[in-house]
């Protein structure tokens, strides 16, 4: 069942498509390069003051997210009893629409005609927006990297800077279209104009909406995290707050900030601390104190309960969005946020997307990553990346009824993930309609025909015969016309494979060969042609001594 | 039949029980992490470098006069009679720092008062019209706080690892002076910082209310308002304060 709406919004017809328009974008790729590299820098300055304390503050912050997953029914109804408890109101949102539904009827309720918006990928997640704007009520995104993407038109390409993907000469012919003022080229003069624009919607707006960074279950307090104050903007300046949260985002207890609040800056932009951390508990307590008189958590689920039921995929509820896998991803470096087609790019995105949308709609993402396994190595809670990659490959690419256990509980092989659709309508609905060939149907021929060259790859390499026998053939095939060393494109089908990597020239004797003529000395004169050697233990190598302990 | 909240519960305690994972609720072990600890006579010279990391401005101060001063010296040469915005406990107990402000043609701006609303009305005894004056002063008060050039509170906690100011609501209305003008201003007694995240977590846990009810809002304010969204270049005040100040002085109460 798809939880997200992703109705319009796809900026490219396909996965592939989506690539390609990104490789093409000098300017994005620039951009790309830039952001990547300070944001890497900047975070190894900052982990490097840490030494070992940084493990175990991972291993701390994940242990906390198990824990509180394992009991998370019990830590959301406190979080929820509390913040009633101090004159909020929770409700308790099954989807998107449920959701979408509640703020609207609230706004229109309160005479809200404009409400100011903090930065929230949960917004994005159930494109609030929309609704509000259905309902007539202009929701102006007040962070300055969302304020510049919402002006455009276009959505965010990363999780903590969603403008990215724009040149500073672009914002500024941006707001000078836009806004009607003359903005230079220059980065003081854009934020002094956004600073004084979105002033006046503070000061207007009769709603502020957020999302929360943590929700404490002892207190019932809210934290939300950020550089530039415009969250305290808008939980200070409206009447009415409203906060989303997906169930995840709970934390038992105010002493676990002590790790989240070190770790999530440090991961995300290499800050020790933000500029602003705000803990909002209730409403006011006195007619003369700063601040709302309502405030509305919006607890949603949103597909977060089937992703905790398969133990296989739980941990991506770990998560929390720091986006600091992104920055260290070589595929997100290239090809930037858009092109994953939804709200989450990034190696976060490939796992996170295809489990809240359908594994049918966005069959491609699994598949766009090389494991390298850098994601799991930055990533603040420890989370297994690579491994919920492969086992999303599993699941989009095997039809149901074959899902074998995979060393998976039975309990979990019982509700193995829908089959997937070959119905064409259903695979319209893709946020990738047109997808690679190697992903989507676990039926199609290219899948059988994969399935086919690796069966005949693994009877190869069982035996040492059929090995020699296969690299023979091979070398004799690279020397027939169009398949030799420099044209590197092979027949179809393999050059769909071919088409971006490079295929190796065998040698023309292979290892086995050569060593056979040597009398198993290759080479003799080569230890006296290489430089000198000042180690015995390499000169023993290089002589081809068994130097084995 | 079941509300939304009975059905999303549900769900959770199924897919636990799915995924194998439900276990009977045990209390999380607690974190013995490596927590530095700074010599208490080093806590404000930790706070000023923390601070002066992330382009904040940190000073210390001996008397209430070098205060007066400092604040003078931050005032816009040109632009007329500059508002500055002080909280009430500036007021009450740095009545010299007020004076010299006086004296420099500056027009001084407080939120408005508390008393009146808080101890006259009881639960329950806040009359329409007193509601609809404390909303009225409470405009007022915002208009003139987005003029205001500066903002000057005072600090309930301060982090010398970080260095942060931790401001709470309840006492004291300094969440939108310390956010509205462009220059924030904090008098921090040195008796109030503390070495870092966790000692505050501790520290600030006992003040809350009997029922361990944390304040509506409590804010914490590293340095000035950023952003790096254009091109990841740094630029400051987007939002909030241009410029963050802290003059350190000597405690002259104990903190509480």
């Amino acid at each position: 069942m798809p939880h997200g709406s992703t109705n319009d919004r796809s900026p490219q017809a396909s996965f592939a498509d989506g690539v390609s328009v990104a490789l093409a974008n000098a300017q994005l790729q620039r951009a790309l390069s830039n952001a990547t590299t300070k944001h890497k820098e900047s975070r190894d300055a900052s982990l490097s003051v840490l030494g070992p304390e940084w493990e175990r503050m991972r291993e701390r912050a994940r242990e906390i997210k198990e824990h509180t997953l394992a009991h998370l029914d019990h830590y959301l109804e406190e979080f929820a009893a509390n913040v009633e408890r101090r004159g909020g109101s929770v409700f308790w949102a099954n989807d998107a629409a449920e959701a979408n539904r509640y703020i609207t009827s609230l706004a229109q309720s309160r005479g809200v005609r404009l409400a100011v918006k903090g930065k929230s990928m949960m917004t994005e997640e159930i494109e609030l927006n929309s609704a509000l704007a259905s309902a007539e009520v202009e929701a102006v995104e007040t962070d300055l990297g969302e304020y510049i993407v919402q002006l455009a038109g276009e959505r965010p390409s990363h999780i903590t800077a969603p403008a990215i993907h724009k040149s500073r000469g672009e914002i500024a012919s941006l707001f000078t279209d836009k806004l009607q003022v003359s903005c230079a080229d220059d980065t003081e003069q854009i934020t002094a104009i956004a600073r004084r624009v979105l002033r006046e919607r503070f000061a207007r707006a009769g709603m502020g909406i957020t999302g929360v960074n943590f929700a404490v279950a002892e207190t019932g307090t809210i934290v939300l995290v950020e550089n530039e104050g415009n969250i305290r903007m808008a939980t200070t300046l409206p009447r009415v707050h409203v906060a989303l949260m997906s169930i995840e985002k709970v934390i038992p207890r105010l002493e676990d900030l002590n790790v989240f609040l070190q770790v999530l800056p440090r991961a995300a932009s290499g800050q020790k601390i933000t500029s602003y951390v705000s803990f909002l508990t209730g409403t006011k307590r006195a007619p003369h104190e700063e601040g709302p008189e309502e405030l509305h958590v919006v607890i949603l689920d949103n597909g977060r309960t089937e992703i905790l039921g398969n133990a296989h995929l739980r941990e991506s509820l770990n998560c929390i969005r720091c986006g600091a896998c992104l920055n260290a991803c070589p595929v997100y470096q290239k090809i930037g946020g858009h092109a994953y087609g939804w709200i989450y790019p990034g190696p976060i995105g490939a796992i996170l997307t295809p489990q809240l949308i359908g594994r049918e709609r966005a069959a491609d993402l699994p598949f766009a990553s090389t494991l390298c396994g850098a994601c799991r190595d930055v990533c603040p809670v420890k989370i297994d990346i690579p491994g919920m990659l492969l086992q999303l490959r599993h699941e989009i690419k095997e039809p149901a009824s074959m899902v074998e256990p995979y060393a998976v509980p039975d309990a979990y092989a019982a509700r193995a993930p829908a089959p997937q659709s070959s119905d064409p309508a259903r695979r319209q609905d893709s946020i990738h309609p047109r997808g690679f060939p190697s992903a989507g149907s676990g039926r199609g021929l290219g899948n059988r025909a994969e399935k086919l060259m690796f069966r005949i790859w693994a009877m190869t390499v069982k035996r040492a015969s059929r090995y020699r026998l296969a690299a023979r053939l091979a070398r004799l095939a690279q020397k027939l016309p169009g398949g030799k060393d420099g044209s590197r494109n092979s027949m179809w089908p393999l050059s769909r494979w071919t088409a971006t990597r490079d295929m190796k020239t065998l040698p023309a004797r292979s290892f086995r060969e050569q060593w056979a003529a040597s009398g198993g000395r290759l080479h003799p004169r080569a230890a006296s042609q290489r430089p000198q050697v000042d180690n015995a233990h390499s000169q023993a190598l290089l002589a081809g001594k068994n130097v084995d302990k | 039949m079941s509300t939304n909240k009975e059905k999303i519960l549900a769900r959770v305690r199924a897919a636990n029980n799915r995924a194998g994972l439900s276990r009977p609720h045990e209390p999380l072990p607690e974190y013995v992490g490596g927590l530095e600890s700074i010599r208490a006579e080093d806590l404000a010279d930790r706070f000023c470098a923390e601070l002066q990391s992330v382009a904040g401005f940190c000073r210390q101060a001996q008397s209430d006069e070098e205060i007066g001063d400092y604040l003078t010296s931050l005032l816009p040469r040109d632009a007329g009679k500059p508002v500055v915005a002080l909280n009430h406990t500036v007021r009450a107990s740095h009545p010299q720092i007020v004076e010299q402000l006086t004296r420099q043609n500056v027009s001084l701006l407080y939120p408005p008062p508390s008393e009146s609303a808080a101890s006259a009305a009881g639960p329950g005894a806040e009359s329409p019209s007193r509601d609809s004056r404390a909303a009225h002063l409470t405009d007022e008060y915002r208009r003139h706080l987005l003029d205001a050039v500066i903002g000057v509170t005072t600090a309930d906690y301060a982090i010398a690892d970080t260095g942060t100011l931790v401001l709470l609501t309840g006492g004291e209305q300094h969440r939108l002076l310390s956010l509205l003008p462009l220059v924030h201003v904090c008098l921090l007694d040195a008796g109030r910082i503390v070495a870092s995240l966790s000692h505050l977590l501790n520290h600030a846990r006992p003040k809350f209310n009997a029922d361990a009810t944390p304040p509506q809002a409590m804010t914490f304010i590293t340095g000035p308002s950023r952003t790096a969204d254009v091109e990841q270049t740094i630029s400051m005040g987007v939002h909030g304060p241009h410029q963050v100040h802290v003059i350190i002085h000597q405690t002259r109460s104990p903190a509480q």
